[in-house]
């Protein structure tokens, strides 16, 4: 069984909490409503760390909710892709630095790592359990896709090592 | 009308790109770029759905110039408005070498789109991580209050 401790004095907030007074688009809503759901499925648990990257997407759903966002075209922010997206942050292990998220011109959410100049590591989640991958690796370079089932991709576990082993 | 409609914003540039020229890309979106860690994403590179991904040619023009280029040019023409947050300065030679063409069509004045990109996402990812990794973030010092 897992427990979490949090100090009554810690003002915690959950990365599902969405406060009703904010403007939203209807994609937005939509969203809202699916994570309302994932928000009361009890079995999930997550730590303050995690919750970082969860106001990043909820931003993201701010942003980028509507078309052309970018100003050059982009199509609005995939709701399968922000769904991908939580599943994916909850299957990564904790020993895993959390990712910078973005949303990318067809939609998709992306999680990049970044460990300096020219070691980038970044993953693009898809609809319907396909991530695309990219990295660089000082001169290096990989590229690819994998199935994302139940756990991360071993490609894309042996590439975030790979980025941070030295 | 002096300044920015004054200005000569480069007429007689000839159609073929030099390797050596700067390239900008505006950015009108924070997710683009990383202020603190002090450089571009490589998503603001990822062109949209018809492969073409827009670009000014900004080669020898001040500093002041560009960025009015950018508001005039892309930023105001938006609707809804938007915030212009920032742009990305990278040489022509980059995209070039990552095997992409440069097309200068001059709509507006210095546009140009980079195309040829693969059709595998994944392959069009792995050129934005190079394009980025070589692209200088300038933050538009309106935005910023920066000494640009």
């Amino acid at each position: 069984m897992t427990t979490t401790c949090i100090p009554s004095n810690y003002h915690y907030q959950s990365p599902f909490f969405f406060s009703s007074d904010r403007g939203m688009s209807e994609t937005a809503a939509v969203l809202h409503r699916a994570l309302e759901r994932f928000s009361r499925d009890g079995s999930m648990s997550f730590t303050n760390d995690d919750s970082e990257i969860f106001e990043e997407l909820e931003d993201l759903l701010e942003e980028c909710s509507s078309a052309n966002w970018d100003g050059y075209g982009a199509e609005a922010l995939s709701l399968d892709s922000y769904t991908e997206a939580i599943r994916f942050i909850m299957a990564l292990p904790k020993t895993i630095p959390l990712p910078e998220a973005t949303v990318e011109p067809d939609g998709e959410i992306a999680f990049e790592w970044f460990k300096g100049p020219r070691r980038i590591f970044s993953v693009s989640i898809g609809n319907r359990n396909v991530v695309t991958y990219a990295g660089l690796f000082s001169f290096n370079k990989v590229n690819g896709e994998e199935y994302f089932g139940d756990e991360i991709p071993k490609t894309i576990m042996d590439n975030l090592e790979r980025l941070f082993s030295f | 009308m002096k300044g920015f409609f004054h200005f000569n914003f480069g007429v007689n540039l000839p159609n073929e790109i030099s390797p050596r020229e700067n390239l900008s890309r505006f950015l009108i979106s924070k997710k683009q770029f990383s202020k603190t860690k002090n450089l571009v994403k490589p998503s603001a590179f990822l062109p949209p759905k018809n492969l073409h991904l827009s670009v000014f040619r900004t080669e020898n023009l001040p500093n002041k110039t560009i960025w009015e280029i950018g508001l005039h040019k892309v930023v105001n023409r938006m609707n809804p408005p938007r915030t212009f947050y920032a742009r990305a300065d990278f040489l022509a030679a980059i995209a070039i070498s990552l095997q992409l063409q440069i097309v200068s069509d001059n709509k507006p004045i210095r546009h140009a789109n980079i195309v040829g990109w693969p059709e595998e996402k994944s392959k069009r990812k792995e050129i934005t991580l190079e394009i980025a990794a070589d692209s200088n973030l300038k933050l538009n010092p309106l935005k910023y209050q920066t000494n640009q």
